[in-house]
């Protein structure tokens, strides 16, 4: 929320300051872009115009080296690049000089012998809302803008225990097999509270029990497991039809969280509606 | 008696020393190119089952694959392929696959520029089978996803266009002159009727300009009934005078453990275009396809992580591995490689040829036990690589001080001139585990060539130590061999041992089995020599010695002769 804010009041310094980064752009384009969800912000300096340090992508008058002084947004898992020499892909070629810092909103383009990044939009580094220390990275942002995306598409959100996990019987003479076989599992789900939809006081839960490279992300299930649960309903007939009731996945590797976090989730949910 | 005795046990020695069917001293030399950049250096990624194209109008482009997920900081839904501007020196990650990239192999054109990815994409319960046609040098430019075959994956079985590989070149002469052709070897096991023939090649005759799905269409090139499917492994090789041959397991048993398989090899004169595909060889049963042997046995699982059992050799799982390859120079040349056991210690890599476009074939020309993924290739020169990785249950590889492992993963590239003796060349020499999920190392490896040149590309445990590389490894990420460390993107904190793919090309000495045999024979020559300066050898012991030597020198002079021959050959 802090760093909508900050962003927000960047695009309206920009759009009042008719900042020299978005010559030829519409006001409403500008604010647009520079809210839009970059990835990667950070201070920092040109130091070569027209220049690549990737072998792989040539050097022109859209590319630079930038040095990144301090990094003031990324991705929790991306790794700190702070005081390295990073390849950037100009929004617009040739309004940039050698020398000048600017704060420059990017995403991620390539991982090679260094980083390249491709500009959103940048902004004067001597703004002094971006420099503060009141913008978060957003290591737990993006996390929660994650799981919010999968609280948005579920069918519901529970908290509950695992009871049962079974097999699913499978005929060992079917044909064909595959080595991408999910090697599906039916765990119970005594449900201790509803966060969203109404799943009942117990939930099928289908799950992957394979650890084939198309399957070991998927959350795995155990009897006695506490935690809560981000489901998406199968609709399909033939899963009903065999289960005899509603079904429901948990596949992505954000669908299952420890029970700890019950409050963030709930936050989240009610957040979204 | 003490002196005989003596003797004896370096008789013993020196007989051993005698036989030297394999050469392993070589002057060949080739370097080994951990692929993760530098910017990646955190990762701790199990980069698994890689694949590697090359473009021949311009060999300096290159594109590699494996398991490697987004780098962070990269859109999701999208997963990268490895790309290199100079010759495999420097590689970088490139975001350009639409979806999560299991499955996946890549192959460029012949001479379009133009490069086709197939892979399958997991999304949640489905998993889809995917084609793709990119530009991607410069910068990758006109991605156009060809083809997009949904499947479901939720009951029953699991509805899967399995272990799309592809192969591909530009028609040069003749109708059709310029269009890419496109094989996609694929095990369809959703394939409703018929008698179970699930392998199948999906291809098209014009892929580089057309409209999606740019002609795509699978033709099931197993024309006997099956016990249900094929197994995973469809391969394809294509000569440019437009014959296509294809490989694959036909299972004649697989209701138990170990499965009962045929290697079957068909044929299309006309670019998979005939007017009844694929049938250009028959069997003795005038079906299309000549089983080349019969009766293979072979495990099959799922999960070899910390579980031991007859389809698990280390951490990998053992399935259904083929190679074929065509020479260059004659398409009636054709190379297959394949494994076959009953468990891991005896599963066995086989490699055989045929002179007669597949009608009939040599017996083994090559085994290696126990060994998995076979890559085959064959050059301009005629000159046969093979690759593949050989399992030690107590290697001599390097290893981490908190792993109390023992099992080894050996990594060679033989070659061969005359497809009867081989010079070996071990590219790594690397520890087993760890292992993140199955496969650990790859249900398959790749080695192509483009003129003379062989590339290759394998995947191995990244534990730092120069010595497990006998060839030399450049490694981009942050590393130091000195301490045996892997280091984060800011040289500060170490980072986790784990599997990453590894490049290499060579031009193959066309003689070197040669040259390596003349070297094995002096340096026993010189062995023996020393011994004869021993005072204490009798004399009868240093008349047999010298025996010994002249004998020693025949061979040597029969092997100077033959190189001679081969060089005057391939000049």
């Amino acid at each position: 929320m802090i760093r909508d804010c900050v962003l927000a009041a960047l695009a309206t310094c920009m759009f009042l300051c008719n900042d020299a980064s978005s010559i030829g752009q519409t006001s409403e384009h500008r604010e647009a872009r520079v809210t839009r969800n970059a990835t990667y912000i950070f201070l920092g300096r040109i130091e070569k115009e027209r220049a690549s340090n990737l072998a792989i992508v040539p050097a022109t008058d859209a590319t630079a080296l930038v040095k990144i002084q301090k990094v003031l947004s990324r991705p929790g898992n991306m790794p700190d690049f702070s005081n390295q020499m990073i390849t950037l892909k100009l929004i617009t070629p040739g309004t940039l000089k050698n020398g000048e810092s600017m704060i420059f909103f990017t995403n991620v383009w390539l991982y090679g012998e260094n980083l390249a990044l491709e500009e959103v939009a940048h902004t004067s580094a001597e703004d002094k809302t971006a420099n503060t220390a009141s913008i978060e990275k957003t290591g737990s942002e993006a996390e929660n803008v994650a799981i919010e995306n999968r609280v948005r598409l579920a069918a519901a959100v529970i908290v509950g225990r695992v009871v049962t996990v079974r097999a699913l019987q499978k005929d060992s003479n079917l044909r064909p097999m595959t080595e991408h076989d999910p090697e599906w599992q039916l765990a119970e789900i005594a449900v201790e509270s509803t966060l969203k939809g109404t799943p009942g006081a117990k939930v099928s839960l289908l799950f992957p029990n394979s650890r084939d490279v198309a399957w070991f992300q998927s959350p795995k299930f155990r009897v006695g497991q506490e935690g809560v649960w981000i489901l998406q309903e199968q609709k399909s007939k033939e899963v009903t039809s065999a289960i005899g009731k509603p079904v429901y996945t948990a596949l992505d590797a954000l669908d299952f969280r420890p029970k700890s976090e019950m409050q963030r989730i709930k936050k989240l949910v009610l957040k979204r509606d | 008696m003490k002196f005989l005795s003596c003797f004896r046990s370096r008789s013993a020695v020196m007989f051993a020393l005698f036989t030297f069917a394999t050469s392993t001293t070589t002057a060949q030399k080739v370097t080994v190119i951990n692929m993760i950049p530098r910017s990646s250096s955190n990762e701790t990624n199990q980069d698994s089952e890689p694949n590697l194209a090359v473009n021949p109008a311009n060999p300096s482009q290159m594109a590699g694959s494996a398991f490697t997920p987004n780098p962070p900081g990269v859109p999701a839904g999208t997963s990268p392929i490895y790309l290199s501007g100079d010759g495999g020196t420097t590689w970088t990650l490139s975001s350009i696959i639409p979806g999560s990239n299991h499955d996946i192999t890549l192959r460029f054109g012949g001479l379009s520029n133009t490069l086709y990815v197939s892979w399958i994409d997991g999304q949640f319960i489905y998993l889809d089978t995917e084609i793709l046609r990119v530009t991607p040098f410069p910068t990758p430019q006109n991605l156009t996803v060809l083809q997009d075959l949904k499947k479901e994956c939720i009951f029953g079985f699991c509805d899967v266009i399995d272990q799309p590989y592809v192969e591909a070149t530009t028609v040069t002469a003749g109708s059709g002159s310029g269009s890419d052709r496109v094989y996609i070897g694929e095990n369809d096991i959703g394939k409703a009727g018929g008698n179970g023939d699930t392998a199948s090649l999906n291809q098209s005759l014009d892929a580089a300009t057309a409209a999606p799905p740019a002609g795509f269409n699978s033709l099931y090139v197993d024309a006997r009934p099956t016990c249900g499917q094929d197994a995973p492994s469809v391969r394809a090789a294509v000569h440019s005078s437009g014959v296509v041959y294809a490989a694959f397991m036909h299972e004649s048993q697989c209701s138990s453990l170990p499965i009962t398989s045929d290697l079957v090899v068909v044929r299309d004169d006309n670019w998979g275009a005939s007017t009844v595909p694929y049938s250009d060889l028959k069997g003795t049963d005038t079906n299309p396809g000549v089983a080349i042997v019969t009766g293979i046995s072979s495990q099959f699982t799922r999960d070899c992580i910390g579980s031991t059992g007859p389809a698990c050799m280390g951490t990998e799982r053992l399935g259904s591995p083929i190679s074929i390859a065509v020479d260059p120079n004659n398409a009636g040349n054709v190379w297959v490689a394949w494994a076959d056991g009953t468990d891991a210690p005896n599963y066995t890599l086989h490699v055989r040829f045929s002179n007669d476009k597949g009608l009939t074939w040599h017996g083994d020309v090559r085994t290696v036990t126990p060994a998995t993924n076979p890559a085959l290739a064959v050059n301009s020169k005629g000159v046969v690589g093979f690759l593949y990785q050989k399992f030690v249950a107590h290697g001599d590889c390097l290893r981490p001080k908190n792993d109390n492992g023992t099992s080894c993963w050996e990594t060679h590239l033989e070659t061969s001139s005359v497809g009867s003796t081989w010079s070996d060349l071990k590219l790594a020499n690397t520890p087993d585990e760890p292992a993140q999920f199955n496969p650990s190392l790859g249900d398959y490896i790749h080695l192509m060539s483009v003129d003379k040149t062989l590339y290759g590309i394998f995947s191995a445990n990244n534990f730092p130590a120069m010595s497990n590389f006998p060839q030399r490894v450049i490694y981009q990420r942050n590393v130091d061999f000195m301490t045996n460390r892997l280091l984060d993107v800011n040289s500060a904190a170490e980072v986790s041992i784990s599997v990453d793919p590894f490049f290499f090309s060579i031009v193959p000495d066309p003689c070197q089995s040669m040259v390596d045999n003349i070297q094995a024979l002096q340096d026993q020559m010189d062995e023996l020599d020393n011994l004869l300066g021993d005072p204490g050898i009798s004399q009868a012991a240093q008349q047999r010695i010298r025996a010994t030597i002249r004998g020693l020198a025949k061979l040597m002079a029969n092997e100077k002769a033959q190189l001679q021959q081969c060089e005057l050959q391939h000049q």
